[in-house]
């Protein structure tokens, strides 16, 4: 334990300016929606006709709504931090999903061998070659929206990028000789698969996830910006910009806010997850 | 013969969308209550398309209906103004090709020039820089990126229209958002791809002989980094299309990508089968494309796999 505090701290203190940057806003976003109950801010559907539309502080607002107000003069600030956690929740979820199903595919098609293979491997060329908003689309066309079946969906995207690294990763540690050893001992596969062979493909899979999750990110909010992912009265950082975008001309601030938030987490985690694989291709 | 077992993949591919459709569809419950509004007509006339769409019988009559009709074009009637579902899309189609044409062709445009330029330099702070400004592209949302150039070129400084079609200004901020956003990832592509071919051996050699830069670069560093380059344009199509449903309703531009959009919400399914099964089959015709262009472009690749 304390040798990986040790090497977390002297890792920190090798990081690039841009990589500290980005872990300090992430940080920030999710103190701001960890602690949003205990923060001196406006509920986030508190109507207030008289200060609708006032602009974010530094142009011209006042320090009551730092963020500005929008068009029933609700609170910028309380419904950004409502929708980043909808926003952020949904991306974490939905990586944590399809990295599940894709490493699970991934090792028992490398395990299998054969027609499993095959099949899993059919699968991931299919959506890796199909444009996966316009599946996303088809899906919701067919069968409705609901909170759920979006997490669904969102969840089966990039699936396919865990699946093909950890079968690659599962069929090269097959000639290793921890597995060798294992198998000789008569560890039982699960066991190899769960305890020996996962731990040392997770950095790599972590990284994956760092790519997956800011790709999640955009889908998410795109599909909520077309006004098809998270409706009313839920909130997420797209269908903000989605309702902005209706007054473009009186109050810019109610789609920049909310759109340079999404750009800001998808750059940060980007970085972090850029920075991640230089440091563990280096090793 | 390689080319047919192509071929036969490819439609065996599109057979495996159809049917996955005709599933779908069905999942969906009663199909003549999902593509037709039951509160307009009366039970004869729904009686009647039912009889006209083959949604009668066993599950296996329907399915050899539905593959039939597909196969004579007939998708179904639009519920909104009961057109022709396969005409509504085709009319829609020139649209969208000239918006994803021209941003591929302002992708390139940037892509490789700075793409080569990143590889040449790597490691320099240009290539840094370069690499800075396509994670940027690459983070910053479609929708959000058109909407910032209507705040700016529209709203702003009244330069060009918010949306719509008609003049060469109509089109340009749509296919700038769609083509900077491609070319950030594209970019990147081109440099890892021309970082390889420019450790080959023959441009080692290239240059041992003495040849100018120029020369090796155009005869002997671009020709191979092509070879990468075509696998990935299923990638970059696939990106296109999606990329074009989103900024399409951004700028109000009267494409395919618009009115899947627009269908979605209305629960149009006859034009939504269409367009998927659109959108399959461009994305298998150019993996079929990759395939050829990738063994004439590298027959040794093509031999190995022959082998």
């Amino acid at each position: 334990m304390y040798a990986v505090m040790t090497a977390g701290w002297r890792a920190t203190k090798k990081m690039p300016l841009s990589v500290k940057i980005a872990l300090v806003w992430l940080l920030l976003c999710l103190s701001l929606v960890g602690f949003a109950a205990w923060l001196p801010i406006p509920e986030k559907n508190t109507l207030n006709l008289m200060a609708r539309l006032l602009p974010p502080v530094g142009w011209g607002g006042g320090l009551d709504h730092l963020l500005g107000t929008d068009e029933l003069g609700r609170d910028i600030l309380a419904r950004l931090i409502s929708s980043m956690r909808t926003s952020l929740l949904l991306a974490l979820c939905a990586t944590m999903i399809s990295a599940a199903l894709g490493t699970t595919l991934g090792i028992l098609a490398a395990h299998f061998g054969g027609w499993v293979d095959e099949l899993v491997v059919g699968a991931i060329d299919a959506q890796a070659s199909l444009p996966f908003i316009i599946v996303t689309l088809t899906i919701t066309a067919f069968f409705g929206s609901s909170l759920m079946l979006f997490l669904i969906i969102l969840g089966l995207y990039g699936w396919e990028r865990f699946a093909r690294l950890s079968r690659a990763m599962t069929l090269a540690s097959r000639g290793r000789g921890y597995v060798l050893a294992m198998q000789t001992l008569g560890f039982s596969w699960w066991r190899i698969y769960l305890r020996h062979v996962l731990p040392n493909i997770a950095s790599a899979l972590l990284v994956t996830a760092t790519i997956n999750f800011p790709e999640t990110i955009l889908l998410e909010t795109s599909l909520s910006f077309l006004g098809l992912g998270i409706q009313p009265p839920n909130t997420s950082l797209g269908n903000m910009v989605g309702f902005g975008r209706n007054y473009l001309l009186t109050g810019w601030w109610m789609c920049v806010v909310p759109g340079v938030t999404i750009f800001l987490c998808t750059l940060a985690v980007s970085v972090i997850g850029d920075w991640a694989r230089s440091v563990i291709s280096r090793h | 013969m390689r080319l047919a077992s192509r071929l036969l993949r490819a439609v065996v591919s599109l057979w495996l969308i159809v049917t996955f459709v005709f599933l779908a569809l069905r999942l969906t419950g009663d199909p003549i209550v999902a593509t037709l509004n039951p509160d307009d007509m009366t039970r004869d006339m729904m009686e009647s398309y039912r009889k006209l769409w083959g949604f009668e019988g066993t599950v296996g009559e329907q399915y050899m209906v539905y593959v039939t009709n597909v196969l004579r074009g007939n998708f179904g009637k639009s519920i909104l103004n009961g057109r022709d579902a396969f005409e509504v899309v085709l009319e829609r189609l020139p649209a969208t090709l000239q918006l994803i044409g021209s941003a591929a062709l302002v992708m390139v445009l940037i892509g490789v020039p700075v793409g080569t330029l990143a590889a040449l330099k790597a490691g320099s702070k240009w290539d840094a820089a370069i690499m800075s400004f396509s994670t940027l592209g690459f983070a910053i949302p479609n929708f959000f990126f058109g909407l910032l150039l209507i705040l700016v070129f529209s709203v702003t400084l009244h330069w060009l229209p918010t949306g719509g079609t008609g003049t060469i200004w109509h089109l340009l901020m749509p296919v700038v958002t769609i083509g900077v956003a491609k070319a950030a990832v594209f970019t990147r592509f081109v440099r890892s791809a021309m970082l390889d071919a420019l450790k080959l051996q023959c441009v080692t050699s290239a240059k041992a002989r003495g040849l100018s830069g120029a020369r090796v670069l155009i005869r002997h560093v671009f020709p191979n980094a092509l070879v990468p380059l075509a696998t990935i344009l299923p990638l970059l199509v696939g990106g296109m299309i999606s990329a074009a449903a989103v900024v399409e309703a951004v700028f109000a531009w009267p494409g395919i990508g618009r009115l899947i959009v627009e269908s979605v919400a209305q629960r149009n399914l006859a034009i939504v089968q269409v367009i998927i099964m659109l959108v399959a089959a461009v994305m298998i015709v150019t993996n079929l494309l990759v395939d050829l262009i990738y063994s004439w472009l590298d027959p040794r690749a093509a031999a190995a796999a022959a082998n």
